[in-house]
């Protein structure tokens, strides 16, 4: 393997594939706090989270040498595979998903018709959207923290071989799945009032913040674990330590993904919690974090997937 | 009790030279695309101060792992363990999606863009099933390989196994390499 | 009268007496040459053919396997006497010569300037008709030795070099002085023959240069390797590590042209010492009185002084590889194109073979055996009428004239001295690549009205010329049955295994056409099938088992002790092995080797080497994907030392520049070269657009080589030229280490 194998494609899968999960449960947790005034933000999650994943999908798919040959996937499971795992498992939360979504839209669609065919969604609706956010919600961790058990679970690239790495990327999925929710809160804000515009940024920010603290606490321990471990594993930590991939990990990743929106919510959260009064809320720093983060989880899926090809045993 | 056989290769690479003849052998026998190879030659630093310098060429293929996890991770199950220890590809069942490739630690594997699927060392099956050696070491000026049944204790390799101190690449990932080499 | 008898008959020699019958007829061969070529193959064969490698001088026994017509595997013989069983990188790609789409396809000739790559295809009829034209034209004008005709070794080389006799030029010259040339003069002149070494046995060795693991020699890479393992001590003298240095006990980076000095305190110590064998020597060796008091002032301090290696590390040496006698040799090395002085050097290491008393046993140095083959009896043509043109016989009186000498041709050529050359047939040779300073090869170039070129590719030299005739490569043709001397002799037979492809032809069907519209057809009337049955009528087997087996060897195996039995007579002067030369003393040269300290090198240069890998062959094989996939970069090695001097970084482009030229290379830095050299590959940066892969990539040495020899024999000196260095400040874009992941396709450069 002399060249990059897994390129773009799978790096936009894992990132996306994170994105979906994190949006869908994120989604279904606003929704299971049963606050009507964020279900405005539930109902955008539920109507985002499939897409990406199908894009990622597709991305995946076209990725494969032999493409029309993917239904192979689907003719066994091999238990030792997380790609085989993940494929049913993706397989399993994109149809969940999909009706999830589905079961949001409002009642005036309560009907599709296309042609003869006529669609009508159930009257129960609220109750099984519940029912599948409760099965979707850890299919949606699972799908998180498969995109990292993927590379994770390979002794052969002592870069990714640590569980950190499943960690890592779940909690970025939910990360970059806030971010999103954040955009969102701010796009739509014009027709939200100012009082539940504030109750959805204190919410993300506060979340978000302390996502990105858990992302720090991973990574310290990811790289401490690593540079005590074997020698190979520690010589693969050159890459972004000294190597190819030091500058987008640590400028692009750790400083534009972590540092500058943590700083950014924080100081947005800091008047709540200090002086308990309420901040300023400028839109456009709002955007910007969002921004910042979704750039960041893209940065590390990437960073990852490559640098990680280049780790190998005896480098 | 007849026991299965289990193919091996042992490499002592102090008599290789470089001449990258395997690579070609290979190349022509299992018609290998072109910038692809299914085996190669390390070429290590150069150790030592002038004059007394050193550089040691250690020839490289698939280990047919006892453990592989190239099979492991393959979806489809298409990578398998034949019966007599050699890991084959079923070229029916892969769809290319290189997660073996991410899996082995050798990087033993290459991309076969032409027929869409992954590929790698068979031990030339279709020389060694008509009872002749695999190419790239049936071409070697150095005679640097040898290969056969592991479990035979008086097959070549066997017995050279026994009297020669060997050691077997990174034997830490636990894929239980089965390509011994020389160690003096 | 010769005519006569020539045009009505040939015959083949039987064992004692002429067998042959009359079969030929001046009708025959005016329609013969389209058909020559022994038996047709069907388009769709398919089975297992055995023949011989081409690519190199080895000709390693191989097993072609044809499917469909389609050349499939190229394998090799694992019984052959002389390949042992081996085969290598370029052997192995054989397939990709013949299947490169570069191929010279058919007859072209040239429309636009010289060089510049404007070409017409053309028929084997309207080709030959114009070169028969102009020849014809200048032999009127100029007589026939105005046509120079060059060529390198080949199985069907015989037939160009017969063309040239029969044409009446005296003027062929041929590769050994670009190659061998001072080696076998020495050891003819020492031994009466040219030994070769039983390094499967030899206990210790001494290789200077002779870089056996990249410039493989068969069977001698192999029992090298063998020997080896196990256990025989290997000392390599060389300027530059190389993989021979890196698998050798001992690497003594000696200063480049030195090596006599070596050789000569080697021999004094090994008579201080009384370690020589004093019976053989007193037996069957003539001089030594002279010699030993010749070496006593080539002590080992004095070598060390002149080498540049430690006093101690020449008599750790010198005593081991006298412990070790009789089993210890002094190899003699291929490529002698070294210096001005280099008969003397290999002079010294007969020498020490000579008294060492390794002469003739297992284990040590004896002469080749070689298996017997019957001859057409054809008439030969008459002796040319002109003398050559490079003067040999007074210029260099013990060279071989047939061969001529390289070097010097050129100079009496680009002085039309005495005579001017007006056209140069090329017969499977690249002379702007393989000859020192292309500038003058240029230069005589343009002195010729005709040039033509019989290759397999449009290399270099072919595309300069005005005729380019593809020749079916060794695949596709049936050779004449050469027979391999050495210590475990084989006759082998080069079979076609397809049908030649496109308008390609064996080079005797060329010679034959060619000659017929020369009108000296009678020369050429026979048959390459009537041919190998006159050649294997000396054999046990007929050419049906030949065919069969591919090569034949009797099961003698290795003979010791022919010349040390009583009353043989070795072909020199006295009939004793020469320490003290007579034929030198004769011609004006020294008869024992004198020391001559190199030239200084100029400060701020370096000296140039020019080095070959295992897997190109000269300048063939650079066109060849598979080996350029696994090759390696065309880089200029230099010892951190001098890069520092010039503020060198690694992979930075420079400009090597001699007085002759100057070519731009990426920089290895490596302490894997001598401080004072630099070292290129040899066989790179083919001006040829016509190989697109091959076209520009790393630069030609002949570029910057100039134009010193050998002064007994003519050999061209390579390693005589100075090189400057100047850095260029740009970056090779290319990686240059490789990192691991590349590095099964990397090499660090020149070796391995
Ligand atoms: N792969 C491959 N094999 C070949 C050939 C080929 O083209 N490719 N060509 C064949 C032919 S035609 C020939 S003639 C042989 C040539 O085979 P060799 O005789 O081995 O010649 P070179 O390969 O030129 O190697 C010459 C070595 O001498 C070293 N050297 C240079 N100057 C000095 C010096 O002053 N003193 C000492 N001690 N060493 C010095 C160089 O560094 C180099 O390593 O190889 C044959 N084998
Ligand atoms: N700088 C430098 N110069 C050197 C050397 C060196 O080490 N350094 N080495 C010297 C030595 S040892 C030698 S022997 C000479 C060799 O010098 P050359 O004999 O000129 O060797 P090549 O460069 O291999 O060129 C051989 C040509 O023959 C063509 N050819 C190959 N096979 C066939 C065939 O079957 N038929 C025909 N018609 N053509 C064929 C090839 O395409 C190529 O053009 O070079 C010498 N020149
Ligand atoms: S063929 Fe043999 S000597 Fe040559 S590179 Fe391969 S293993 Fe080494
Ligand atoms: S060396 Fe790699 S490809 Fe071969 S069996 Fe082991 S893990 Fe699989
Ligand atoms: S590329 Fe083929 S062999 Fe490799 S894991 Fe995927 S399906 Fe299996
Ligand atoms: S055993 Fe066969 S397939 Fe494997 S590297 Fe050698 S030649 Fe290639
Ligand atoms: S090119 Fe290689 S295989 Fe062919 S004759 Fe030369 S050494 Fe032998
Ligand atoms: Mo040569």
């Amino acid at each position: 393997m002399h060249e990059v194998e897994w390129g773009m494609p799978v790096v936009l899968y894992l990132y996306f594939g994170g994105l979906s999960a994190g949006v869908f449960i994120l989604s279904a947790f606003l929704a299971y706090l049963r606050d009507p005034k964020l279900h405005k933000l539930a109902a955008f999650g539920a109507y985002f989270a499939p897409f990406p994943l199908f894009i990622g999908l597709f991305l995946l798919l076209i990725d494969l040498d032999r493409p029309l040959h993917f239904w192979r996937l689907f003719t066994t499971i091999q238990w030792t595979s997380p790609m085989s795992i993940g494929s049913w498992l993706l397989m399993f939360f994109s149809i969940i998903a999909s009706l999830y979504a589905i079961l949001w839209l409002p009642e005036k669609y309560s009907t599709l018709k296309l042609g003869k065919f006529k669609l009508s969604i159930p009257k129960s609706r609220v109750k099984i959207r519940g029912i599948l956010g409760a099965i979707g919600f850890p299919t949606g961790i699972a799908v998180g923290i498969y995109t990292g058990v993927l590379l994770g679970a390979i002794p052969a690239r002592p870069f990714w071989n640590t569980p950190m790495v499943a960690m890592l990327f779940l909690v970025s999925a939910l990360s970059t799945a806030t971010a999103v929710m954040l955009f969102a809160s701010n796009w739509m804000s014009k027709n939200t009032s100012k009082e539940d515009f504030h109750r959805e940024r204190k919410l993300l920010y506060s979340a978000d913040v302390i996502l990105i603290i858990f992302e720090m606490f991973i990574l310290i321990p990811y790289i401490l674990h690593n540079s005590i471990s074997t020698a190979s594993q520690s010589a693969s930590l050159d890459l972004i330590l000294g190597g190819e991939y030091t500058n987008i990990f640590w400028y692009g990743f750790v400083l534009i993904g972590l540092v500058i929106p943590l700083i950014l919510e924080t100081i947005d959260l800091i008047p709540e919690i200090a002086r308990k009064q309420k901040s300023s809320h400028i839109k456009f720093f709002g955007y910007l974090s969002a921004i910042l983060v979704l750039v960041g989880g893209f940065l590390l899926r990437y960073i990852f997937v490559y640098a990680g090809q280049a780790s190998s045993f005896g480098a | 009790m007849s026991q299965e056989k289990k193919y091996g290769m042992l490499i002592e690479q102090s008599r290789c030279i470089n001449c990258k003849a395997c690579m070609i052998a290979c190349q022509a026998e299992n018609n290998v695309p072109l910038h692809k190879h299914r085996n190669w030659i390390d070429e290590s630093e150069v150790r030592g101060t002038y004059p007394n310098l050193g550089i040691d060429f250690t020839p490289n293929q698939c280990n047919h792992c006892d453990n592989p996890h190239c099979e492991r991770v393959c979806p489809t199950g298409a990578t398998f363990v034949n019966d007599d220890g050699i890991v084959l590809i079923d070229y029916n069942k892969c769809i290319g999606c290189r997660f073996c490739m991410m899996a082995c630690p050798y990087d033993a594997r290459y991309v076969d863009k032409e027929r869409g699927i992954v590929d790698k060392c068979t031990y030339c099956t279709q020389r060694i099933y008509q009872g002749r050696e695999p190419a790239c070491l049936e071409t070697c000026p150095g005679k640097v390989r040898t290969f056969g049944d592991l479990n035979d204790p008086k097959s070549e390799i066997s017995l050279k196994i026994a009297t020669h101190r060997t050691e077997v690449k990174y034997p830490e990932t636990g894929t239980k390499p089965r390509i011994y080499y020389i160690i003096d | 009268m010769k005519y006569e008898f020539g045009r009505r008959s040939f015959m083949k020699l039987g064992s004692c007496s002429v067998v042959g019958a009359i079969i030929g007829s001046q009708f025959k061969f005016a329609s013969a040459f389209a058909e020559t070529d022994i038996k047709d193959l069907p388009d769709n064969f398919s089975g297992d053919i055995r023949t011989h490698c081409g690519l190199c001088v080895n000709k390693c026994g191989m097993i072609a396997r044809v499917n469909n017509g389609v050349i499939r595997k190229l394998d090799p013989i694992a019984d052959h006497p002389k390949s042992k069983g081996m085969l290598c990188a370029k052997g192995n790609a054989g397939i990709q010569t013949v299947y490169d789409p570069d191929r010279l396809k058919y007859p072209m000739i040239r429309v636009g300037k010289r060089g510049e790559g404007k070409w017409r295809r053309a028929t084997w009829d309207e080709a030959l008709t114009y070169i028969a034209d102009k020849l014809t034209e200048i032999k009127e004008k100029h007589g026939p030795e105005a046509v120079l005709f060059s060529s390198t070794e080949g199985f069907q080389e015989e037939y160009f070099l017969r063309l040239a006799e029969a044409f009446g030029s005296p003027n062929t010259v041929r590769h050994p002085t670009l190659c061998l040339a001072s080696v076998n003069n020495a050891m003819f002149n020492t031994f009466g023959t040219v030994p070769h070494f039983d390094l499967k046995h030899a206990d210790y060795v001494i290789f200077a240069g002779s870089n056996r693991l990249e410039s493989l020699l068969t069977p001698d890479t192999v029992d090298m390797i063998e020997g080896k393992a196990s256990g025989h001590y290997h000392v390599v003298l060389d300027p530059r590590f190389t993989v021979t240095a890196s698998k050798a006990n001992l690497w003594v980076p000696i200063k480049p042209g030195t090596d006599l000095a070596f050789a000569l305190a080697l021999i004094h110590m090994m008579i201080k010492e009384n370690k020589y064998d004093k019976v053989f020597v007193e037996k069957y060796t003539h001089g030594f009185d002279k010699l030993a008091e010749h070496v006593k002032q080539y002590t080992p301090e004095w070598a060390a002084y002149e080498t540049g290696i430690p006093v101690e590390t020449i008599y750790k040496v010198g005593k081991d590889f006298m412990s070790s006698l009789p089993r210890s040799v002094f190899y003699s090395g291929r490529r002698g194109s070294w210096t001005e002085n280099d008969t003397q050097f290999r002079r010294a290491i007969a020498i020490v073979n000579a008294i060492s008393g390794a002469w003739d046993r297992e284990g040590g140095v004896a002469p080749a055996r070689k298996i017997g083959l019957g001859e057409m009896l054809i008439f030969p043509p008459d002796e040319p009428e002109a003398e050559r043109i490079d003067n040999v016989k007074n210029e260099f009186p013990l060279a071989n004239r047939r061969d001529g000498v390289y070097m010097t041709l050129r100079e009496h050529a680009l002085k039309e001295d005495p005579y001017p050359l007006k056209a140069w047939m090329i017969y499977k040779q690249n002379p702007l690549q393989s000859v020192p300073n292309s500038q003058k090869t240029y230069e005589m170039m343009k002195k010729m009205e005709l040039i033509v070129s019989i290759d397999i590719i449009p290399n270099d030299t072919a595309w300069e010329s005005d005729v380019m005739l593809p020749e079916a490569t060794y695949l596709e043709r049936t050779d004449p049955l050469h027979s391999l001397g050495g210590l475990e002799p084989a006759v082998a037979l080069r079979q076609k295994v397809i049908e030649p492809m496109y308008e390609t032809r064996p080079n005797l069907e060329i010679m034959k056409h060619l000659a017929s519209k020369l009108d000296l057809g009678e020369y050429f009337d026979f048959t390459i099938e009537e041919w190998l049955e006159a050649q294997v009528e000396e054999l046990p087997i007929d050419l049906d088992e030949l065919k069969r087996r591919g090569f034949y060897a009797d099961d003698k195996g290795k003979v010791f002790g022919k010349t040390l039995k009583e009353g043989y007579r070795f072909r020199t002067k006295t009939g004793k092995i020469e320490l003290f030369s007579e034929r030198y003393a004769e011609k004006g040269y020294d008869p024992l080797p004198i020391y001559k300290r190199p030239k200084n090198i100029p400060s701020g240069s370096y000296i140039l080497l020019t080095a070959r890998c295992a897997n190109y062959t000269h300048s063939s094989l650079q066109n060849n994907e598979w080996l350029m996939a696994v090759g390696m970069h065309a880089m200029a090695h230099v010892n951190p030392i001098a890069a520092e001097k010039h503020g060198i970084v690694q992979g930075e482009i420079v400009i090597l520049r001699s007085p002759y030229g100057e070519v731009e290379l990426p920089v290895y830095i490596t302490d894997r070269v001598h401080a004072d050299v630099i070292c290129m590959p040899h066989g790179f940066g083919h001006t040829s657009k016509g190989l697109s892969i091959a076209y520009n990539k790393g630069a030609r040495g002949s570029d910057l080589l100039g134009s010193y020899y050998d002064k007994i024999t003519g050999n061209a000196a390579m390693h005589e030229d100075f090189v400057q260095i100047i850095p260029k400040r740009t970056l090779h874009t290319e990686d240059v280490q490789g990192d691991r992941r590349k590095s099964r396709v990397k090499s660090g450069g020149i070796t391995g």
